[in-house]
């Protein structure tokens, strides 16, 4: 809403400057997004053109000027400038939108004292301009007007009581203590009977009423008009038209003029559409209605769609001679439906679906037809054609002042409350700290106790609220999960993975590479092609953000996501880490590349942390190695898989040498897990042997250490992998493994003898089960 | 007692002008040996009268104490010099960069995440979470958005079936958490996670994005405990001397409704291009639980009443670092990320 503070003046005596009152609005009702003047210059005046003289070999004109009694000469370049015109006049010292400044200047010869204004020169949005060259002002015209300041309020859906001047007048003089001037209207009426008759066959039309007014001369609109509706943001196009707008800003209800001679009928019948009836609105367009839409008949044909727009065939046009108004009232749900239907959003349904004032729709009739006889010199014919269905009695609402004072949290007295309610002109009655508030029409967003605390609430000013924190006490604490997903990060970022979020949305296509079976949550209306389902796989998100480094010459990339991945049958958090290039970056002694056993080992890490240990299986999924991927299970239960990324896949991204792993973290979180238990610590020393052995290129190293504890050797503790190695003097097939074994046992000293019998029962048992050689 | 001091002398001598341990100990055997000097001392004794015997015994056990003590400081001594040397041989360029493993960096979205929850962690609330993919009742209607409420426009939300949605705020999770409760005990929880708005992303909206909620219902929260808490996240986020300014806004969900500006960080509330001219910065909407979002979920209005509040977490990091495009979040480029490190 732009409120023109002149505007707001009729209401109002106001002795605060709009700035001012902007503050008030934004800290007691709405926010006001900026006060501007209406014409963003200084120095402005208004001034009669007295003489227009052509200046030779130039297309300028010497003007001379009267300035309040003062003649002024300008020289004026506008072909369109005229003796006897009234126009506005930049003086010496303005400055203009765009940082012109206007002094008085030499130009061809002769000293020009100022400038005389375009519209657009003046700031004002060129949408609203109906003329070429300077501003020739029309008919009265206060010089105030020049000065006028807006009020930009943004607007939120429940305050469109505040989509009219007068609805502001009520909210700027609660906030300053004044009660509103309401004018009266009266209309001077001919001695023509209104010949309309009103019938309303829908439970949606609540009111209409319609005035005829004739022998009106459709023109353009005098100044002080034009200004207002530009003032407000409309733009003006004649005096009927303008006068429909006008009325409408100035009391929030939409108004329609048809051209009467258009009309076939004297009866105005409002009916649902029939489903599919085509009907053509004044922007031109062919609509085809549904029997939820409203349309206003002139018994014959549509001539509107009710609340939303007119018609074309009977649009007010400039030979228009005789207007049948309409102020009417329809049900917000079904306009808010229609103009969303058909992408039809105007002033008028914009009122409409909010909600407007029933007891302003006879009052805007009659303003409005009091002003198009004034200002189309015609007639208003005797009387109001209506049909209104009995009004709902005002809306009561009860509120205690303790349930007030106990939400607001400040002690109020029931003398603040009332003093309140005055200022609300909220209308109410009291009984034992008990009010009874009946809501005025225009107030139709105040539905329940609530709302009033609202209102009482922000007339306090949340500044003079206390301020404190909530008696309950309460346990705080991260649950589990939560500490450990922290936990994890931590790590991770520990071991040089830096943590990044993706889209959740993504495609289909490129998740099917990463799972066994695709059950994709696809959106109904995707944005575009690239976000049409959710992620099934948190590796293509990471494979993006890595070929995004690759394509900026960062080669050596180790990131992780902790995100949801979503399937029809449920949401369940992930883990997913990706690791390119080096692990210790950039080093003058020392860099890795990243390969299988890194990423493995960055799993085991997060494994760790889970208090879990896995065993790795061959992975069968299109987007990993064949042979250097690994299927990841505790206890039976798949929780992941990683390895290196398809060269195939890869290729996609353009990418070589990644590698991946993806963890379900949720089901590691439910792992069951006994709290550790206490052992002393040996005091025997350990003796350590290491055996080697000639095995199959094939052979997993895991089938060596299973089959030693397989062996179930006395005293033995601990068997580690310390070397593999191919190469000579080992067959091409062939692999040598050795393993470091640890025995100890509590309160045995052992012999040289009791070890070597061990190691060789150790070593006979893998010799005979895994058919292996010992490399001595 | 002259003869003591010249042997004295003389194995100082010789032990200074050792070069090797094996020196040493041949020195150390022609002194203390079987045939050694001091052996030949003792055999002295037998010759000398009674009364002087001791005294003489006693000045050369001092001999053999002394011998002993000189040699074990001058190997420490020739050990010191020989280690010295070692150590200049070791010298290294102190000024190569160590072998770290660099650390990566925590998300900065998640990195607020974390402050805010641990800023009402400590104030006694729960962390909970729930799910992004949600009904339409708990997304909409039970937060007081009736089916045909303008705001649950199908344009404006990813929808998966005419039910189902992505979340469009974790209010959801408030819902939940409330049914959960029974409406039988005091609720006081912030719901942080991940929102989905169906709007096209440019430099200041984004079709995901991070919110964190807020909700504490009990029989007397007020507006006044509302206040106070938004002031200490606000002073948490942006500094101790922060103020908050609250005006009148609009919710389905909450009533009263308000918009919460904090005092400009950068002018101190004295008008800059940062807050535009105005003091104060948006921050978060805010207000007391509508009795119809308290009823739905199993909460008396006339018994209980809360308040909740809702913050973007992109919108903090914009303002607190002045980020200029809300894309980077997700872009994830390293030389942006790891501007943040903690």
């Amino acid at each position: 809403m732009n409120l023109s503070f002149q505007w707001l003046k009729e209401y109002l005596n106001i002795t605060a400057s709009p700035q001012e009152i902007g503050v008030l609005l934004t800290k007691h009702a709405q926010e006001v997004a900026e006060v501007r003047p209406l014409f963003k210059a200084s120095f402005l005046a208004l001034a009669q053109v007295l003489s227009v003289e052509p200046i030779e070999g130039s297309k300028n004109k010497k003007c001379t000027v009267n300035v309040n009694g003062q003649q002024k000469t300008i020289v004026c370049g506008a072909s369109n400038v005229a003796k006897d015109q009234t126009v506005i006049v930049a003086l010496p010292g303005a400055t203009l939108p765009g940082g012109k400044k206007i002094e008085v200047t030499q130009l061809a010869g002769i000293s020009s004292e100022g400038m005389i204004c375009s519209l657009s020169e003046l700031g004002i949005n060129p949408k609203f301009i109906q003329e070429e060259g300077i501003h020739v002002v029309q008919g009265p015209f206060n010089a105030e007007a020049l000065e006028d300041m807006i009020i930009e309020l943004d607007l939120t859906p429940n305050r469109m009581d505040l989509l009219s001047v007068l609805g502001c007048a009520y909210e700027v003089g609660a906030l300053t203590h004044q009660k509103v001037k309401l004018p009266l209207i009266s209309v001077t009426e001919s001695a023509t009977k209104n010949p309309y008759e009103i019938k309303i066959e829908t439970d949606d039309c609540h009111a209409y009423y319609g005035r005829l007014i004739e022998n009106i001369t459709v023109k353009e609109s005098p100044e002080w008009l034009k200004v207002r509706l530009m003032a407000a943001g409309i733009r003006p196009i004649n005096n009927i038209v303008d006068i429909t707008n006008y009325v409408m800003i100035d009391l929030g209800q939409p108004l329609h003029a048809f051209d009467h001679d258009q009309l076939t009928s004297n009866i105005i019948r409002i009916r649902n559409a029939n489903a599919k009836e085509k009907f053509t609105t004044l922007d031109q367009q062919v609509r085809t209605l549904t029997e939820k839409d409203i349309v206003i008949t002139d018994d014959h044909y549509p001539v509107a769609l009710g609340g939303v727009m007119g018609g074309l065939d009977s649009e007010v046009t400039p030979d228009t001679v005789n207007v049948f108004l309409e102020s009417a009232l329809f049900e917000p749900k079904v306009i808010s439906k229609t103009s969303r239907r058909l992408d039809l959003r105007s002033e008028s349904s914009m009122r409409f679906e909010r909600g407007v004032s029933p007891d302003r729709v006879l009052l805007a009739l009659n303003k409005a037809a009091q002003l198009m006889a004034e200002l189309g010199s015609g007639t208003v014919a005797k009387g109001v054609a209506e049909a209104v269905k009995k009004p709902a009695p005002p809306r009561q609402i009860e509120i205690t002042l303790a349930k007030i004072n106990q939400t607001l949290g400040v002690p109020l007295s029931a003398l603040d409350i009332e003093t309140i309610f005055d200022r609300l002109e909220l209308p109410f009655k009291v009984q034992n700290e008990r009010y009874q508030v009946a809501v005025p029409p225009r107030r139709i967003d105040l539905e329940i106790a609530q709302d009033l605390i609202e209102e009482i609430g922000r007339l306090v000013g949340y500044d003079h609220l206390p301020s404190h924190l909530p008696s309950t006490v309460s346990e705080g604490q991260l649950s589990p999960v939560q500490k450990k997903r922290r936990q994890v990060k931590t790590h991770l970022e520990g071991l040089g993975f830096s943590e990044v979020i993706t889209y959740s949305l993504n495609q289909e296509k490129k998740d099917l590479p990463f799972i066994k079976t695709s059950k994709p949550v696809s959106i109904l209306r995707p944005l575009n092609e690239a976000n049409q389902t959710l992620k099934q796989s948190l590796v293509p998100g990471l494979l993006d953000v890595i070929s995004y480094h690759q394509a900026r010459q960062i080669e050596d990339v180790m990131i992780y996501e902790w995100s949801k991945s979503y399937q029809t049958d449920g949401e369940s958090e992930r883990l997913g880490l990706a690791m390119m290039g080096r692990v210790n970056e950039p080093s003058w002694n020392l860099t890795k590349a990243v390969d299988f056993y890194q990423i493995k080992g960055m799993v085991e890490h997060v494994l760790s942390l889970y208090g879990v240990e896995a065993s790795y299986h061959p992975l069968d999924l299109k987007g990993y190695h064949p042979h250097q991927s690994a299927l990841v299970v505790v206890s039976g239960k798949t929780v992941g898989q990683m390895g290196h990324v398809h060269p195939l896949v890869l290729r996609d991204y353009d990418l070589e040498n990644v590698f991946v792993a993806e963890l379900d973290v949720a089901t590691l979180a439910l792992v069951e897990k006994t709290s550790p238990a206490y052992h002393p610590v040996s005091k025997m020393p350990f003796v350590k042997r290491d055996v080697a052995f000639t095995v199959p290129l094939t052979m997993p190293a895991s089938d060596l250490v299973d089959g030693i504890h397989q062996a179930q050797i006395d005293a033995l503790q601990n068997v580690e992998i310390i070397d593999v190695y191919q190469g000579s003097p080992l067959k091409e097939n062939e692999k040598s493994i050795t393993l470091r074994v640890y025995l100890s046992k509590e309160g045995h000293t052992f012999k040289t003898e009791e070890i070597d019998q061990r190691i060789k029962s150790l070593t006979d048992a893998l010799i005979t089960s895994l058919k292996i050689t010992q490399r001595l | 007692m002259k003869e003591f001091e010249t042997i004295k002398q003389r194995f100082l001598e010789s032990l200074s002008a050792c070069k090797s341990d094996a020196e040493i100990a041949d020195l150390k055997a022609e002194y203390l040996g079987k045939t050694g000097v001091l052996t030949a001392l003792m055999q002295q004794m037998k010759d000398l009268p009674a009364d002087e015997k001791p005294k003489h015994g006693a000045a050369v056990n001092a001999i053999k104490v002394f011998i002993e003590d000189e040699i074990i400081r001058f190997k420490e001594k020739k050990y010191q010099e020989r280690l010295t040397e070692k150590l200049a041989s070791e010298k290294l360029d102190i000024t190569l960069p160590g072998n770290q493993q660099t650390p990566g960096v925590r998300h900065l979205l998640n990195q607020i995440v974390e402050e805010i929850e641990d800023l009402f962690v400590g104030l006694g609330y729960q962390v909970k979470e729930g799910p992004e993919i949600e009904t339409d009742e708990n997304n909409f209607e039970k937060l007081n958005l009736p089916a045909d409420h303008p705001a649950r426009d199908m344009q404006d939300s990813f929808y998966i079936d005419p039910h189902t949605l992505l979340r469009t705020h974790t209010s959801p999770v408030q819902v939940r958490t409330m049914i959960e409760k029974g409406g039988l005990e005091p609720v006081k929880i912030i719901c942080p996670g991940k929102v989905y708005r169906r709007d096209d992303d440019d430099a200041t909206h984004s079709h995901q994005f991070m919110q964190i909620e807020g909700l504490v219902v009990d029989q007397n929260t007020s507006m006044a405990d509302l206040k106070g808490t938004l002031l200490k996240m606000a002073q948490a986020m942006f500094g101790e001397d922060r103020t908050i300014r609250l005006r009148p806004s609009y919710f389905p969900f909450t009533e009263p409704s308000v918009e919460v500006d904090v005092s400009c960080y950068q002018c101190e509330g004295k008008g800059c291009s940062l807050c535009k001219q105005t003091g104060y910065i948006e921050i978060l909407g805010a207000g007391m639980v509508h009795p119809n979002v308290l009823k739905m979920s199993g909460y008396d209005p006339d018994k209980y009443q809360g308040f909740a509040f809702g913050i973007g977490v992109e919108r903090i990091a914009m303002l607190r670092h002045g980020i200029e495009d809300i894309r980077h979040f997700y872009t994830n480029d390293h030389r942006f990320l790891k501007q943040f490190k903690r």
